[in-house]
């Protein structure tokens, strides 16, 4: 009795596992089938593994980590930007509860769109270099300021590193409805649905919600290029562009790699 | 004949106990057996414990009773150690492979360690070499969908525990191993929470920020051994118990503490004040449930949480306005009154007994 138990535990156990690994494969194949949702051509400013501080010899693989911010009311990047009642009520989040106590609620699950080099990335810079501008008039005024020329120095490698180096990948709506957010924004190349997860806490009185993440966050790199890939990642004189595709779930791979 | 492994060992424990007991009478000269009485009875003995060993694998003596703990820690070890190394065997070389190779060898492991522990089954007699495998089968059936999900950068989500608990749980049942029943329960656990997590709007990875969102099926799990019994499977309805109690208890710890995590709309302070009340209540009802029904993991479990319950109210009370030592010491005649408290308890139990 105890044996014909046990195979008919490991045979159920076996049947799962089987069915498991059918739904998540099913899954994938369905998401990269028929028309990419968005397909993105992003930069070594946009996907990278260059700020991870743990450099782990025992994994062989390698996933990019996307780079995103958003756009703060200043002009300035600010990936902690809390997003307007309007957007919030979009995402199904009630604005109209006053806060009364500081009761700290979960984090949501939301979509969210990325904008990569549009209107927000050409603000940050309009915005550098209008601050750029303005620091060097200043100096022009006082030249002997070393204050003034310590500014001046920072606010052109503000202006340089917000167009050459830093992500171009910004986060600029969020909701729930797939189709609202696609009609706002149909630019397939330019503009990405991904999903996001918010978080919120209180400010003078006010609960502010901003974006914590995106998932998933990292992408794995397919084996045809994950050797030239793994070269270039740590190496900030070796740029590569790598094409995102988004699929039917808003998943996504690695669908190109172009490697000057 | 015994129905489960606890009644077979519990009987062999009382034959050893029984023998020790006789060699001291006859020794005292309290009682003596004729000869042929004393053989028919080491006969009887023999014969039945030969039975046992037979059927349920007991431990006959002592020094197999000690041995048997050794295994079964050396059982445990040598799961954790080769799950470990299954998972970093397979960081070391993943990155080798394209996408087809590493589905195969992920899928492959599932099915390997499953048929492992189909063969280890038929031939292992005390049982421990099964658990480990099935263990090793857990560890690659949750490596081949967590890596499945890495490869293909698939949304990450809480679907991912049910098939871990049920598939956990089968193994637990066709092995016995109840290290597994816990994983099993634990993933369940996680489940529920994380779906009545959503359900409110949250996202599934914060439902540590609800701890209630544990309290439904913490409660189904600790009552469930009355409703479906566990007789045939030794240790699990103890387990269910214990597991149930934890993920009450824990919950109701933190909230006493922490009343922003609570879904309920009052002032923190009441809060806080109701989830202190009712984790001593509980706790309370939980050792006088314990004590009827004999369940020592009941007993043991209600009174760790009382003790932890009052000691955070003490310490919520006059760390700040005592003296270190006074406080100490308060706490420490604390004690003394309990051990007093549960001594007298002790002989009063063992006066109605006689």
């Amino acid at each position: 009795m105890k044996a014909l138990s046990s195979s008919r535990c490991l045979a159920g156990a076996a049947v799962l596992a089987l069915l498991v690994n059918a739904v998540v494969l099913g899954n994938t194949l369905y998401n990269r089938s028929g028309d990419a949702d968005s397909q993105l051509r992003l930069s070594q400013r946009e996907l990278s593994n260059r700020w991870s501080y743990f450099d782990n010899q025992e994994n062989s693989g390698l996933s990019l980590k996307l780079q995103w911010t958003r756009l703060n009311e200043d002009a300035t990047r600010y990936s902690d930007t809390p997003f307007s009642a309007e957007q919030l009520r979009a995402a199904g989040i009630d604005t109209d509860t006053p806060v009364t106590q500081p009761k700290r609620l979960p984090e949501r699950d939301t979509l969210v769109v990325l904008e990569l080099d549009g209107p927000a990335h050409q603000a940050t810079l309009q915005d550098l270099q209008r601050r750029r501008e303005k620091a060097a008039a200043k100096l022009a005024a006082t030249p002997d300021d070393a204050r003034l020329k310590s500014a001046l120095e920072e606010a052109e490698r503000m202006l340089r590193n917000s167009r050459d180096l830093y992500s171009r990948l910004y986060a600029v709506d969020i909701g729930l409805d797939r189709d609202a957010l696609r009609q706002r924004y149909p630019d397939r190349r330019q503009y990405a649905i991904v999903h996001g997860v918010l978080s919120s806490w209180i400010t003078n009185e006010k609960r502010e919600w901003h974006l914590s993440r995106i998932t998933p966050g990292e992408v794995s790199v397919p084996y045809q290029w994950r050797d030239a890939l793994s070269g270039r990642v740590k190496n900030d004189d070796a740029p590569y562009e790598v094409e995102i595709t988004f699929g039917q779930r808003l998943e996504p791979w690695i669908s190109d790699a172009f490697l000057p | 004949m015994p129905l489960t492994r606890d009644q077979a060992q519990q009987r062999a424990d009382d034959i050893q106990a029984f023998n020790r007991e006789l060699q001291r009478l006859q020794t005292e000269r309290a009682l003596q057996l004729a000869d042929d009485q004393r053989q028919h009875l080491e006969a009887h003995h023999r014969a039945l414990l030969d039975e046992l060993r037979g059927s349920f694998d007991v431990d006959h003596n002592r020094q197999t009773k000690r041995l048997s703990l050794s295994m079964r820690i050396s059982s445990l070890l040598g799961a954790l150690a080769l799950a470990a190394s299954l998972l970093f065997f397979f960081y070391q070389f993943w990155g080798l492979l394209g996408e087809t190779a590493q589905v195969s060898v992920l899928v492959g492991f599932t099915f390997a360690s499953l048929l492992i522990v189909h063969l280890v089954n038929r031939r292992d007699q005390s049982g421990y070499f099964t658990k480990l495998a099935a263990m090793l089968a857990f560890a690659c059936f949750v490596l081949n969908i967590t890596m499945l999900g890495q490869i293909f950068n698939v949304q990450p989500s809480d679907k991912a525990l049910l098939p871990w608990a049920i598939f956990a749980l089968l193994l637990a049942y066709g092995c016995e191993a109840r290290l597994l029943l816990v994983a099993g329960l634990l993933c369940l656990l996680a489940y529920v929470a994380a779906r009545i997590g959503t359900w409110g709007g949250g996202y599934w990875l914060s439902v540590g920020e609800r701890p209630e969102n544990f309290l439904p099926l913490a409660l189904v799990l600790i009552v469930l051994p009355q409703f479906i019994s566990q007789a045939r499977f030794s240790g699990f309805a103890a387990t269910y118990r214990l597991v149930g109690l934890i993920a009450l208890f824990l919950p109701v710890l933190a909230l006493a503490n922490w009343g922003t995590g609570s879904y309920l709309p009052w002032d923190n302070g009441i809060i806080e004040g109701s989830y202190q009340l009712l984790g001593f209540i509980t706790a309370a009802l939980v050792i006088w449930i314990g004590s009827r029904r004999e369940w020592p993991e009941m007993v043991n479990t209600g009174l760790t949480f009382f003790i932890i319950f009052l000691f955070t109210k003490l310490f919520d009370w006059w760390w700040e306005i005592m003296p270190k030592y006074l406080f100490f010491l308060i706490i420490g005649l604390i004690a003394v009154l309990f051990l007093l408290v549960l001594g007298r308890l002790r002989r009063r139990d063992g006066g109605l007994a006689r």
